[in-house]
């Protein structure tokens, strides 16, 4: 018996009866006997899914992997371009407060920076290009090569082989050159130095003085500051780099100083500055000194 | 008799077994449903068999009791990403001519013609009801049985029926 067969008996329609059928069981009639089946088997079909869930936990692999790799890639990358950048940065010799630093730089060229000073130069390329920066006060001791340049906030200095003392603190610059040549380029104007001979920068222009002791050049290298007409208050500044304390100084104070001291002993040094100064002074723990003018 | 209907209604998760048990139940089920939707047989069996795919990577988290309608939306959602290029046109056979004899060659052919007529108009009958009145014709699916199924309420059903039939009727009618 047919599914689903409505009003037929077992092997016939006749066409009397199916004219006599309403639409509805007509339609009926022939939609139940529709029939569909797939074109593959089901064992087929299982395993085209089992294939499929295979392919897929290999490609999951392999974007795993490929993430992974490109995890680990871009690491690398991250790593190269530090290594570049680091060493593309420039090297920076600081001396800090109470420390003078002895230096070589990758030419031979020798630097010795005083305290409170920082030098900085590319390693890479300095027998190239001999090109260094400089804050505060360092001596130089340059061997033969090309261009050797010095370049400070106030003034540059270019030489090709010779030793000379370059100080440029806050508004003072000088040069003292020991042996050889110095060119100094400063406040829109230039001056060529020889052994024992000085540039200072004064209101914006070079003043060039000759004649300087050369045993006098550059002496904090050893310890032993000689100052000849310096203001006050640049003398207190040095003592504070060399001994790295700090100084209070009450009392206004236009004055000059000229005298030595060496930097062996706090105690000696203020002593030797505030006494033919008419100063009264107080040291507090080796790190604070306290000044004011003596009390008539 | 599957062992869909046991205990484990309300535990989660099911194993190679459970899944082969699945398959056997409904891969033709589903088959039939997303050829009804779309009348190719490839792109059927593509779709159920990724749907079963899809059963097996969420094993861990299928629950035994919803896992048949689950497995309609899923192969129902597989199939909105094709995009229909062209329009549906839904093959059968028809077996109400097997092993049967007719009064005259000419009946036989006025019966054929009446088939073809029905096929053609369920081509183009839109798709929800077209698949609630095979389901319910070809698969001789229940009202609440196909309700469960697609996920809709058994009065949704009722409305679909109602549609194909109308549709069906008015369109046989106006080609006779």
């Amino acid at each position: 018996m047919k599914k689903g067969a409505l009003n037929i008996s077992d092997n016939s329609l006749s066409k009397s009866e199916f004219d006599e059928m309403p639409i509805e069981d007509k339609i009926d009639l022939f939609a139940k006997n529709l029939n569909h089946s797939n074109n593959i088997a089901k064992a087929k079909a299982l395993g085209n899914i089992y294939s499929k869930i295979a392919n897929q936990n290999n490609s999951k692999t392999a974007i795993k992997l490929k993430y992974y790799y490109s995890v680990a890639a871009s690491i690398l990358i991250i790593i190269l371009f530090s290594v570049f950048y680091l060493n593309s940065l420039p090297t920076r010799i600081i001396a800090s407060n109470g420390e003078n630093i002895d230096h070589f730089l990758p030419d031979g060229s020798r630097v010795i920076i005083n305290a409170g000073s920082e030098i900085s130069y590319y390693e890479n390329d300095f027998i190239e290009k001999r090109s260094i920066e400089l804050k505060g006060e360092a001596f130089f001791s340059v061997v033969r090569g090309n261009k050797f340049q010095v370049i400070t906030y106030l003034g540059e200095i270019e030489v090709l082989g010779t030793s000379f003392n370059v100080f440029a603190r806050d508004k003072s610059f000088n040069v003292e050159c020991l042996t050889g040549r110095v060119g100094v380029l400063a406040g829109k104007s230039n001056v060529v130095l020889e052994q024992g001979e000085k540039a200072e920068l004064n209101n914006n222009k070079i003043f060039k003085t000759s004649n300087i002791d050369v045993n006098k050049i550059a002496t904090w290298r050893i310890g032993e500051f000689n100052f000849d007409n310096k203001p006050l208050i640049s003398i207190f500044e040095e003592i504070e780099r060399q001994f790295d304390v700090n100084i209070t100084f009450t009392g206004i104070d236009n004055r000059f100083f000229t005298g030595n001291f060496s930097n062996k002993n706090l105690n000696e040094v203020i002593e030797t500055v505030c006494l033919p100064m008419k100063l009264e002074y107080e040291i507090i723990k080796d790190k604070k000194v306290r000044i004011n003018p003596k009390k008539e | 008799m599957s062992i869909l209907h046991s205990n484990s209604e309300i535990e989660t998760g099911i194993d190679k077994r459970v899944f082969e048990q699945l398959f056997d139940d409904y891969y033709n089920e589903l088959y039939r449903y997303i050829f009804y939707k779309c009348g190719q047989q490839d792109l059927a069996n593509d779709i159920v068999q990724d749907t079963f795919v899809k059963v097996w990577e969420l094993k861990d988290k299928i629950r035994i009791k919803t896992a048949r309608a689950l497995m309609y939306k899923m192969a129902g959602n597989l199939m909105i990403n094709n995009i229909k290029r062209h329009k549906t046109v839904i093959k059968f056979q028809q077996t109400i001519f097997d092993d049967r004899t007719f009064e005259s060659p000419e009946f036989e052919m006025e019966l054929k013609e009446f088939d073809h007529k029905l096929q053609n108009v369920l081509s183009k009958l839109n798709e929800k009801s077209r698949v609630v009145f095979l389901m319910s014709r070809i698969d001789q699916m229940t009202y609440p049985e196909i309700a469960n199924n697609l996920g809709i309420s058994v009065k949704a059903v009722e409305k679909r029926m109602k549609k194909a039939l109308e549709y069906l009727r008015i369109k046989i009618e106006q080609k006779i």
